[in-house]
């Protein structure tokens, strides 16, 4: 799967469970989604169980931060790592 | 519906940077300079216009935050915000900031380094901040030890207990005990996120980024600070565009003036004691104003990432519309929004992915309450290092036990229904449903508030029984339902807005987003300017005036002046957790500053007296040296005997008159002295003499029985009566201690009196102190009838002067009776009730920490009464 796709899908499931009322244009790459408050901790804990399932991945607790979360950008940043990290 | 941005905050950063921060590697300069260049990419700096201005654009918008900024401080200076160290820091903040807009991009880290290391000096003085700086550095260096990251937890866990023995004073601390606060603010949470997210992210950029992280500019200033998460502090560094980041730092600056000043409203008009609560109206006036008391967080708060935001670190904001919450998780998200994610990503995070194998609603749960656990005792925590206190109060549990299970069960239904809270609130209907919400969220977490900061549980419960009772409130009707009126106005009105805020263009870094911070900016900075200026607050009406002219000057309520003048005789130092205003008054105070009680110059007596000055003594007292004559008196060697051609008077007063933290010779009665012998009515060959004998802490009673008992064998002249406000509390607190060492009272009038209110032998110093309460201003009239009449049989003039202390809040109507009580005497008055005016208070008291007049102070005294008692000349001859 390549970066875009990563990207897709992550940007339909935030506007699907998180900004049911906002159009599409709004939510950019760049948009800051935790430290803007658009996602609080409980969002934050589901978005990550969605990308754990869907990418078969693994978060550590540490990662559920603005740090890898905060945009789509950086979200799929996050899961291209770790989806080229070799299972363990 | 157009593609702004969108946020649930007008803060929202408009950029965001990958895991590792803002920059990758660039080419580092060679020589000298490079020791103080941190890694920041230059392209992309340069994109976000963290570069030498070039354009005219630049250079108008560096012009503009210039001018910001110097309307900021002058609004901080006008207002005397927080102290005199803020006014300097914050000139030196913005001064170092537009010199730090100049800077090539990769200096500017380690000059904020510097310029924070600069502060320190200024603020604290150069001793105290050589001590915190080795600290601070001894710590750091903790943390980069060559070894494994558990040795090092394990070495800093070591040096932690080493300080938490010096704080708690088991050990004597080498260095001055000022700078505990301090230190304490800088490391207490900051080391613990410094340590998680080294453990888990990349290597600072230089050492410049870890020193500034730990040695943040305004801390300095302000011990009261958010925890800055050290990710977001790196990840965000000119992260944004370079001017847009300023602007926003200065709207919040302007914002976190406002909250100051809406605070000091509150603080100087609103609070009630709960003992002064007496009915519905004053409940809720309670209620509501002790939560508003919180504003006084968030305005500095506001100041400090604004404040930040000046050298580029695009941090979030710290509040966010928190009276506006519509329930209990949503104040949580709002209020001290840096908290909430530090217990979120040090201790919620780790505990719910370690727990969530067993079940997610079991993870959500525990998580949850082992969030609000830590809430409780890091609260705790942070007063021990702020005040070397570890109060667990049970307050503290019960507040955070109910947010814990509300916050509880409001996360399991969340959590069932998420999608909901993505959705907008849209509709009339809508908006009056989340009105409502705001309304009860708001009155629920104030009720709780006031639970929470309140000091007895007794003194709560007290306050809510006088509901339909007798008693007359201290708050009017009409003024209890304009609070009400206004609460209301503010959280429905707040409710409609919340839309506006939260889609404001006011994010972003486009030019448009720049002048509408710049015009909110300079409008409210230019509003407060004018409205604190004397000419246009003067035109408002008495009331209003007077008001505004108070919002001008940083001093204490009425409540913690009582408080802060109960601490020179009584130990006070104990101050509530909350009071912030009187534990920023003691934080700085040294270890010797003794009160009387505490030096050897002052000795109990077996009679009425209680106590008085020890004669020949010498004792170092506030600062100052107190030395006293043969006679006991705080005053050079007089004869017994008056000299020929000599105008003599007994001055008898309290601490003011004493001369508390000023040496002998500067006291307003020496000054005053030496004045009248160079230029008063036939000097110099005329003499003037005035015989100190005020002690620190004497009532109207014991300044009468030491005229009667001592200083009237000097054959005066003239007895110098000095009265100030707090008379009858200064009395009540007499009679309390005589009847505490079993006394019987000397007078036998006293004693009618005593067997009138019903007093008897057992009784406690409580019981006798109501009892006594409603006799206060009767027992002060005949104090000052028998004084006159004393006066009167030995031939001197009893003269009675009104000086107010520098803690006096209350206007000279509200002491008229004691003036009329002296008149009705027969004392010849003199009213210095406007004797500190036009003066800067700050100027002329001792210390943050006493109230009490310093040289200056003394010196406008004497000024004083020398142009009263020369206006007068009749007061100066025998009567």
């Amino acid at each position: 799967m390549n970066i875009q796709n990563i990207r897709q899908t992550v940007r339909d499931h935030i506007l699907k469970e998180f900004l049911r009322d906002e159009s599409p244009g709004v939510l950019t790459d760049t948009t800051p989604l935790i430290s803007a408050g658009v996602l609080d901790s409980i969002s934050t804990i589901k978005l990550a169980s969605f990308l754990e399932e869907h990418f078969k991945i693994e978060f550590k607790a540490h990662e559920v931060s603005p740090s890898h979360l905060d945009t789509v950008a950086a979200i799929a940043d996050t899961l291209a790592r770790k989806l080229s990290q070799p299972k363990k | 519906m157009t593609a702004t941005p969108i946020s649930r905050s007008p803060s929202a950063p408009v950029a965001a940077t990958g895991p590792s921060g803002a920059a990758a590697g660039p080419a580092t300069p060679s020589g000298p300079l490079a020791w103080f260049a941190s890694e920041v990419d230059p392209q992309a700096a340069s994109e976000r216009s963290a570069r030498f201005p070039k354009t005219g654009t630049e250079w108008l918008r560096f012009a503009l935050v210039a001018l910001q900024l110097a309307l900021a401080a002058w609004v901080i200076d006008q207002f005397q915000i927080e102290s005199r160290a803020f006014s300097r820091l914050f000139v030196l903040c913005g001064g170092g900031a537009l010199v730090h807009a100049l800077l090539p991009v990769r200096y500017r880290l380690a000059f904020f380094a510097l310029l924070s290391f600069g502060a320190f000096p200024v603020v604290i003085g150069v001793v105290n901040a050589a001590w915190t700086i080795a600290i601070g550095l001894g710590l750091l260096a903790l943390c980069h030890l060559p070894v494994s990251f558990r040795m090092r937890v394990a070495l800093l866990v070591g040096a932690g207990a080493g300080l938490v023995v010096l704080r708690a004073d088991w050990l004597h601390a080498p260095w001055p005990s000022a700078i505990w606060p301090v230190v304490g603010s800088l490391f207490m949470f900051r080391l613990i996120v410094y340590l998680y997210d080294r453990r888990h992210g990349g290597k600072p950029r230089s050492i410049w980024e870890t020193v500034s992280y730990f040695f943040l500019l305004p801390n300095v200033c302000l011990p009261l600070f958010p925890v800055v998460d050290y990710a977001t502090y790196r990840n965000r560094y000119y992260a944004e565009d370079a001017w847009q980041c300023s602007q926003t730092g200065l709207r919040w600056i302007s914002r976190g003036l406002v909250h100051l000043l809406f605070y000091r409203l509150i603080y100087y008009y609103g609070v009630l004691a709960p003992s002064e609560v007496a009915g519905a109206g004053d409940i809720f006036r309670f209620t509501v104003t002790t939560f508003g008391l919180y504003l006084r967080v968030s305005g500095i708060f506001h100041m400090v990432v604004g404040m930040l935001r000046l050298f580029g670190f695009g941090l979030p904001e710290t509040h966010f519309l928190y009276f506006e919450s519509a329930n209990a998780n949503d104040f949580w998200r709002r209020a001290n929004i840096y908290w909430k994610d530090f217990m979120q990503k040090v201790f919620f995070m780790p505990a719910y992915f370690k727990l969530r194998r067993r079940g997610e609603t079991r993870a959500f749960v525990l998580a949850t309450a082992w969030v609000v656990f830590n809430t409780w005792w890091l609260h705790s925590y942070q007063w021990f290092w702020l005040r070397s206190r570890f109060p667990l109060k049970w307050q503290d549990g019960f507040f955070w036990s109910v947010i814990g299970v509300v916050m509880v069960w409001n996360t399991l239904r969340d959590r069932r229904d998420v999608r909901a809270r993505g959705r907008r609130v849209t509709g009339p209907g809508g908006w009056l449903g989340r009105a409502a919400r705001v309304v009860a969220t708001f009155l629920a977490i104030a009720f709780l508030w006031s639970l929470w900061t309140c000091e007895t549980l007794t003194g709560w419960l007290a306050m809510w029984r006088t509901i339909g009772s007798d008693t007359e409130p201290a708050t009017p009707p009409g003024t209890a339902l304009a609070i009400v009126a206004f609460v209301f106005i503010v959280l429905v009105g707040g409710a409609a807005a919340a839309r506006w805020f939260t889609d404001t263009g006011l994010a972003g870094d486009s030019a448009r987003a720049f002048a509408r911070g710049l015009t909110v900016t300079t409008g409210t900075l230019a509003g407060l300017l004018v409205l604190g200026t004397p000419a246009v607050y003067g035109a408002l009406g008495d009331r209003i005036s007077s008001m505004v002219q108070s919002l001008r000057v940083a001093r204490l309520n009425r409540l913690d002046a009582e408080k802060l003048q109960r601490g020179y005789y009584e130990d006070l130092l104990d101050v509530d957790r909350f009071n912030s205003e009187l534990w920023l008054a003691y934080k700085s105070k040294p270890r010797d500053w003794l009160e009387l009680h505490e030096t050897k110059a002052l000795r109990p007596t077996d009679d009425f007296l209680l106590t008085e000055l020890v004669p020949d003594s010498v004792a170092p007292y506030q600062g100052a040296t107190l030395r006293t004559n043969r006679f006991g008196m705080r005053d050079r060697e007089y004869e017994l005997a008056k000299p020929a051609n000599t105008w003599r008077a007994v001055l008898l007063g309290a601490s003011i008159v004493m001369g508390s933290g000023v040496e002998n010779e500067q006291t307003f009665e020496a000054i005053l002295e030496e004045s009248l012998n160079a230029r008063g009515p036939g000097a110099p060959e005329r003499r003037y003499e005035i015989l100190n004998y005020s002690v620190g802490g004497y009532s109207p009673m014991q300044r009468l029985w030491a005229f009667e008992h001592k200083a009237l064998e000097f054959r005066p002249d003239a007895a110098i009566y000095v009265a100030h406000e707090k008379e009858d509390y200064r009395l009540s607190r007499h009679l309390a201690a005589a009847h505490q060492r079993r006394l019987t009272l000397p007078y036998e009038e006293l004693r009618w009196i005593q067997e009138e209110a019903g007093i008897d032998e057992s009784m406690s110093a409580e019981a006798f102190d109501l009892r006594m309460q409603p006799f206060t201003r009767r027992i002060i009239d005949w104090t000052f009838r028998r004084f006159v009449a004393t006066c009167r049989a030995n031939g001197v003039r009893p003269l009675w002067v009104f000086l107010p202390t520098l803690e006096m809040t209350g206007k000279p109507k509200d002491v008229a009776w004691l003036t009329t009580l002296a008149r009705e005497a027969g004392c010849d008055v003199i009213e210095l009730f406007d004797v500190y005016d036009g003066q800067d208070l700050l100027e002329i008291r001792l210390a943050d920490w006493d109230y009490h007049p310093n040289l200056l102070g003394h010196r406008i005294i004497a000024d004083r009464l020398f142009q009263e008692l020369t206006a007068r000349p009749e007061l100066l001859r025998a009567p």
